[in-house]
């Protein structure tokens, strides 16, 4: 289950997360994030909702992302090879989705999320 | 990535479904047929670096995992977790699990959402006078106005939907047109969806009517093998169409 969450509930967006059991994946080496990398964040930037991205990673035990993406920030190297690394390898193994306007919680187990809604919330899944 | 050398890749996977459900149509997608849509899709600029896809009904994950290959996201999505779990061990066992997530949700919710449980029996009538449910909306009408699918995603949220969705064989009438409506309602790009033959000119319109265009990439038959026990022959050739959507 992936940090960057593109789930909606309806209104309900973004879920809160409450974890469990996070995995992060090891990179050390630097060398690892390239510019296809680089180049795959700057892509996703305009397609993030960035408090909502803020409040997911601090929920999963990353709480260093800046309040604000700046144009310098978005232009920095450094930065984004940091922001792939918290895209990309941070899982969520365990834990609870929660709607934040029904309340209706998702529960996450061995890194698969159950949606399976009932009849009655189909209408309000819609954005 | 070489056709030969990704079906190759694909070919150590786990296809079978553990318990195989007939009412979900379960049967596997083969690495070769996996390996060739997703190159094709690669082809034509809809699948690859920087870009990602959802698997609509990923069953074990041999598209998936294909696409896993080639995409930095993959999203794969499906009601039965016991197949959920099978695509996400293929996609460990090719070490693409960093990049594949799994999702269990269901397309159809409704008069189809008992099925999706293990042992439910056969229902007996389709609905009509037990008074139990609201009326069913037309399902031509829910396809067009494409509301109420269950998958809890945003529209155009990822740039392509690959699908082999059920045919709609087993009860479960319209299904078919179901994935394809909620397929072309998430993705940005493309769609690539396996249809029955037999179902192209009432596709064709309904693609239309949702205002995309709709062309019929391959034509093929698929072989599908005896699965289930009261399957009277060994295998099945079924007539099917590979469509693409352009969104």
């Amino acid at each position: 289950m992936r940090n960057n969450t593109k789930e909606a509930d309806g209104k309900g967006f973004p879920l809160r997360i409450t974890a469990v059991e996070v995995r992060v994946v090891d990179n050390p080496d630097a060398t690892n994030v390239g510019q296809r990398e680089i180049d795959f964040v700057k892509n996703m930037l305009p397609v993030l909702d960035w408090p909502a991205l803020v409040q997911a990673a601090s929920q999963l035990g990353i709480p260093t992302l800046p309040p604000q993406l700046t144009e310098q920030l978005a232009q920095d190297p450094a930065f984004l090879q940091a922001l792939y690394h918290i895209l990309m390898n941070v899982h969520l193994v365990k834990g609870m989705l929660t709607c934040p306007a029904s309340g209706r919680e998702f529960p996450v187990t061995d890194g698969i999320v159950n949606m399976m809604l009932e009849e009655e919330e189909c209408e309000r899944v819609r954005v | 990535m070489k056709v030969k050398h990704l079906e190759s890749a694909l070919s150590s996977l786990q296809r079978e479904f553990p318990n195989p459900n007939v009412a979900l149509e379960q049967y596997p997608t083969s690495a070769h047929l996996a390996a060739r849509v997703i190159a094709f899709a690669a082809e034509n600029g809809d699948l690859g670096r920087g870009m990602s896809c959802l698997d609509l009904g990923c069953g074990t994950g041999m598209l998936t995992c294909a696409a896993a290959f080639l995409c930095d996201v993959v999203i794969a999505v499906d009601c039965d977790i016991e197949a959920l779990r099978v695509a996400q061990e293929n996609a460990c066992s090719i070490e693409l699990d960093d990049t594949t997530n799994f999702i269990q949700a269901m397309v159809r919710i409704g008069s189809n959402s008992r099925v999706a449980k293990k042992g439910a029996s056969k229902r007996k009538g389709t609905g009509r006078g037990r008074g139990q449910r609201p009326p069913q909306r037309n399902t031509k009408e829910i396809l067009i106005e494409g509301l109420s699918d269950g998958i809890p995603m945003k529209d155009n949220c990822v740039d392509t939907v690959i699908s082999n969705p059920p045919f709609g064989t087993k009860m479960n009438e319209g299904i078919d047109a179901q994935f394809l409506r909620s397929a072309t309602r998430l993705a940005r790009k493309a769609v690539y969806s396996f249809h029955k033959t037999s179902t192209r000119p009432f596709l064709s319109k309904l693609v239309a009517e949702w205002g995309y265009k709709l062309e019929v990439a391959a034509e093929m038959k698929f072989d599908i093998p005896q699965s289930y026990k009261f399957h009277k022959q060994a295998t099945k050739d079924v007539k099917v169409d590979l469509l693409r959507v352009v969104i």
